[in-house]
């Protein structure tokens, strides 16, 4: 599963929503089973958006029109 | 001497001199520069209104002063309307002023006023139109001056606390008249040729109302109200708030909050990531945990105790298992899932309902005593077989030994 398209935003609040889901405890254990498998893969890809070893900065430059995002300032 | 001219007192030459004034010069319009300028508790300003030779005592009375909606300070260059009058006690000719309007932003602020006034009725400033801002967001655009320290003081606070948070910097002027265009041409960029962008900061660092004077802007304001990704304004000004500020979704005294708005911190993020790991294995152990509680109770109800010392070692296996599976960094969800399932399906097996229903009976005495494998039978002892749905009570015909 690609985790390049759903934003960190959703997967913390993902997160959350499996959490709660869990906490009420009104799920059988196959359902627990799923979610637990649901939630490491969320905590395991919101960590790996946190793992930037450098900042990225980037200037939004025009030349002739033609934008493009250069790295540095 | 000329005996014939009238002698006055002092009081009366100054009430005379006072009266002359008051009727001459009741409603002037004066401009200056304000020098000397002292306020009292009460309320009063006092100070010096001069130009290139000359000077004039002035005096602002509480009660006028306060309807200024600026502070006067030294330096400024004013229009004032008041009168001219002569303190008699001390002979002292002084200005009392009515109304100050700053010299050429008396009209700046007017304006002001009337276009707050409009923006507002048109709802552009109304809380429920604000976007909220995003708790995590991944790429930030900044649009400021790409010199000065506001750049620098913003990717420091990033730096700092969110070294992930991509930052994308659309460099623009933030002062004078083409400020206006760079600032929207900014916010246009950013909408349309930089993808991702989760929030954007756009301001400047401090500076005078002159300085700030391009975020009053309509046309900037109203591309702020539109933009439709979250922006906060961070025009460097602690206490007055700029049109830009209004219509923002968020507004920041200065660039350098802004930043520490948008910024969680990332090893608050991972504490809370691992925090969460750990609570989603504590309830799969807790459920099965508490499935162990169930079953024991019914077994204790059913009176059986020897396999109470194969389920409690069961239990205990299971519970140093989970232990060390919480301890150990990485899980591994299908070696987790395959373990509870082998434990659950032993779970099953030891517990007494599922056995019944399987098919098998159990058989008490009279005195609820079990029945099992070494229990002395005897011809004509009362039993009762439980069943998983029913009990039969029945008197025992023959033994025979197997």
């Amino acid at each position: 599963m690609s985790n390049k398209k759903i934003s960190f935003e959703v997967s913390m609040l993902s997160l959350e929503k499996v959490i709660e889901k869990l906490e009420s405890g009104s799920s059988s254990l196959d359902e627990m089973l799923e979610l637990y498998e649901e939630g490491i893969n969320l905590t395991n890809a919101c960590k790996s958006k946190l793992a930037a070893a450098e900042q990225r900065i980037s200037t939004l430059v025009n030349e002739n029109n033609k934008f493009k995002e250069v790295s540095g300032i | 001497m000329n005996t014939e001219q009238t002698i006055l007192s002092v009081s009366q030459l100054n009430n005379q001199v006072k009266f002359l004034l008051e009727n001459k010069f009741s409603n002037v319009w004066v401009q200056g520069e304000i020098s000397s300028l002292r306020q009292y508790s009460s309320g009063h300003i006092y100070f010096t209104l001069k130009d290139y030779t000359s000077e004039i005592s002035s005096v602002l009375f509480s009660h006028d002063a306060q309807k200024l909606d600026f502070i006067p300070e030294n330096g400024q260059k004013v229009i004032m309307f008041g009168g001219v009058s002569l303190y008699s006690p001390r002979g002292q000719f002084q200005f009392k002023v009515k109304s100050i309007h700053v010299s050429g932003k008396g009209d700046l602020w007017e304006a002001y006023g009337r276009l707050k006034k409009k923006l507002e009725s048109e709802g552009l400033f109304d809380s429920s139109r604000k976007k909220n801002v995003p708790l995590y967001p991944e790429k930030i655009g900044v649009i400021t001056s790409a010199d000065g320290s506001v750049v620098r003081d913003i990717i420091n606070v990033l730096n700092r606390r969110s070294p992930h948070i991509h930052i994308i910097l659309r460099p623009s002027l933030v002062q004078g008249e083409i400020a206006v265009e760079s600032l929207i041409k900014g916010i246009e960029d950013i909408h349309t040729h930089s993808s991702g962008v989760d929030v954007i900061v756009i301001g400047r660092g401090g500076g005078s109302m002159e300085d700030l004077w391009c975020f009053n802007d309509e046309l900037l304001v109203r591309a702020i109200a539109n933009s439709k990704i979250p922006i906060i304004s961070a025009v460097g000004h602690e206490t007055d708030f700029t049109l830009s500020d209004f219509a923002s979704d968020l507004r920041a005294p200065t660039p350098s909050v802004a930043a520490e708005l948008v910024s969680p911190v990332r090893d608050d993020l991972y504490q809370y990531l691992d925090e969460q790991e750990e609570r989603l294995l504590e309830f799969i152990q807790s459920h099965i945990l508490n499935q162990y509680q169930i079953i024991e109770i019914a077994m204790l109800s059913y009176g059986l105790h020897k396999p109470e010392i194969f389920f409690n070692q069961q239990k205990e296996k299971f519970n140093n298992f989970m232990n060390a599976l919480v301890n150990s960094a990485k899980s591994s969800v299908d070696k987790l899932k395959k373990k509870v399932e082998i434990e659950y399906g032993k779970l099953e097996v030891l517990d007494p309902r599922s056995v019944l229903e399987r098919g098998y009976s159990l058989t008490f005495d009279e005195d609820g005593q079990l029945n099992d494998t070494n229990s002395p039978l005897k011809i004509g002892d009362n039993i009762n077989i439980h069943f998983s749905d029913r009990i039969a009570n029945t008197i025992v015909n023959k033994v025979e030994k197997k």
